[in-house]
């Protein structure tokens, strides 16, 4: 499906007005790309999230809690794994950002005893 | 219309009245899912301001040293060597002869003629880029034409392969770049400023790609479990709706049934009373005749 198939789709499906006009505005402003459909994605879900005419025994809220707990799993190795990156990253670009200060230093001082070698000359 | 707007069919949610709202079983995980958003947001923008920082006191230097001439060269092959090769000591330190000497020198180091002129301003141009506010951590890519892609989720999953190899170079290369930097500091030559250079900005740029892959990586990873959350909860929705509609359907039968029982029961009912009604006029037609009976 393209963009264009989609806003017509968009435009035909029982979304809520007030959605429907929001994804549109999305689409029509943005190409689509991986954060919109993303986006999209968000709107259509709170949209269906909305219908509190479903009602759920006893035993759908035990498979919700248990398939969120697992999803809430996953997502704390993400973060973790992400954020063990970043410290990583961190270190190396603190590492880079001290030799390069040092090496200005060392420039400067070197200019400096040029210029000085040059006065005494 | 749909649903949910038609207010002939959209339940009661009562709460101003202080009876119990209805219970949302998918609050948590939406929050969950969120805090994860916004975990990622939080981690590209303290990204991107730290390569802003550091990145700009690398474009700094740079700056200084970019054109391999002038001062920083003169400080870096020092005053004895300056004065060997015939500098006149003129005000601005390095008179016109001077600057070529140095050109020529720089252009005789440098062995894959990498740091001269033009090739360090695009060096430079892509230091300062890196650390331009508008940097793009979205993972894209140039394609052949110079136009931004969106990179795909193959490269992603790429990067998550072969992300311990990569924590090994580049932290087997920033140790190289310490050494080439001791060096550097110690010699004062310009070949060794060459290196430096030369391994700042291979350094910086392996950080900023790693940097932006983990985190489109991390990005993409978080929406596939968003995504096969959101299919079970849909799931677990689809399933009760369907059976809540079994539920009504039989209901709707049951009832049918249950009135065609009353009916045929009523029905049953008054065909006996014409029956009843028949043999009684029958009877009284009896009594009429033998009162006039002779």
């Amino acid at each position: 499906m393209n963009k264009q198939e989609l806003i017509e789709k968009i435009k035909l499906s029982p979304l809520s007005d007030e959605r429907r006009q929001k994804i549109l505005s999305l689409l029509e402003q943005n190409d689509l790309t991986f954060d919109i459909k993303e986006q999209i994605k968000d709107i259509i879900q709170e949209d269906i999230d909305s219908d509190t005419s479903v009602q759920f025994s006893a035993e759908d809220k035990k498979e919700i809690d248990a398939a969120t707990a697992q999803a809430a799993k996953e997502l704390d190795g993400v973060e973790m794994e992400l954020g063990k990156d970043m410290d990583f990253v961190e270190k190396e670009m603190n590492n880079l950002e001290t030799i390069v200060a040092d090496l200005d230093k060392t420039v400067d001082q070197d200019q400096v005893e040029a210029i000085r070698a040059d006065i005494q000359s | 219309m749909t649903n949910n707007e038609n207010p002939e069919l959209k339940p009661q949610t009562p709460d101003a009245t202080g009876e119990m709202k209805k219970e949302d079983p998918f609050a948590v995980g939406r929050e969950r899912m969120a805090k994860a958003g916004q975990f990622i947001d939080n981690v590209k923008t303290k990204t991107s301001s730290f390569f802003s920082r550091i990145g700009g006191g690398i474009s700094k230097f740079w700056n200084r040293t970019k054109n391999f001439g002038g001062e920083a060269v003169a400080a870096t092959l020092s005053a004895d060597v300056l004065a060997k090769k015939g500098y006149n000591k003129a005000e601005n330190f390095i008179d016109e002869k001077g600057h070529q000497i140095i050109d020529a020198t720089a252009k005789g180091v440098n062995q894959a003629g990498e740091w001269i002129g033009e090739k360090s301003e695009k060096i430079a141009d892509a230091v300062t880029a890196g650390y331009d506010k508008t940097v793009d951590f979205t993972g894209k890519k140039i394609d052949q034409a110079g136009n931004w892609v969106e990179a795909k989720s193959d490269q992603f999953s790429e990067f998550a392969k072969n992300k311990a190899e990569q924590v090994k170079d580049i932290t087997k290369s920033g140790i190289e770049l310490g050494k080439d930097a001791a060096f550097y500091a110690k010699q004062k030559t310009a070949e060794g400023l060459v290196a430096v250079k030369n391994g700042v900005a291979n350094q910086y740029g392996r950080l900023e790609t790693f940097s932006k892959n983990a985190i489109e990586a991390g990005k993409m990873k978080a929406a596939q479990i968003k995504d096969n959350w959101r299919a079970k909860m849909n799931a677990v929705r689809e399933a009760r709706l369907q059976a809540q509609v079994k539920a009504q359907y039989d209901q709707a039968v049951q009832r049918e049934n249950a009135a065609l029982a009353q009916a045929k029961q009523i029905l049953d009912q008054a065909a006996f009373a014409t029956k009843a009604r028949e043999e009684l006029a029958q009877k009284l037609s009896l009594m009429q005749g033998l009162k006039v009976a002779v």
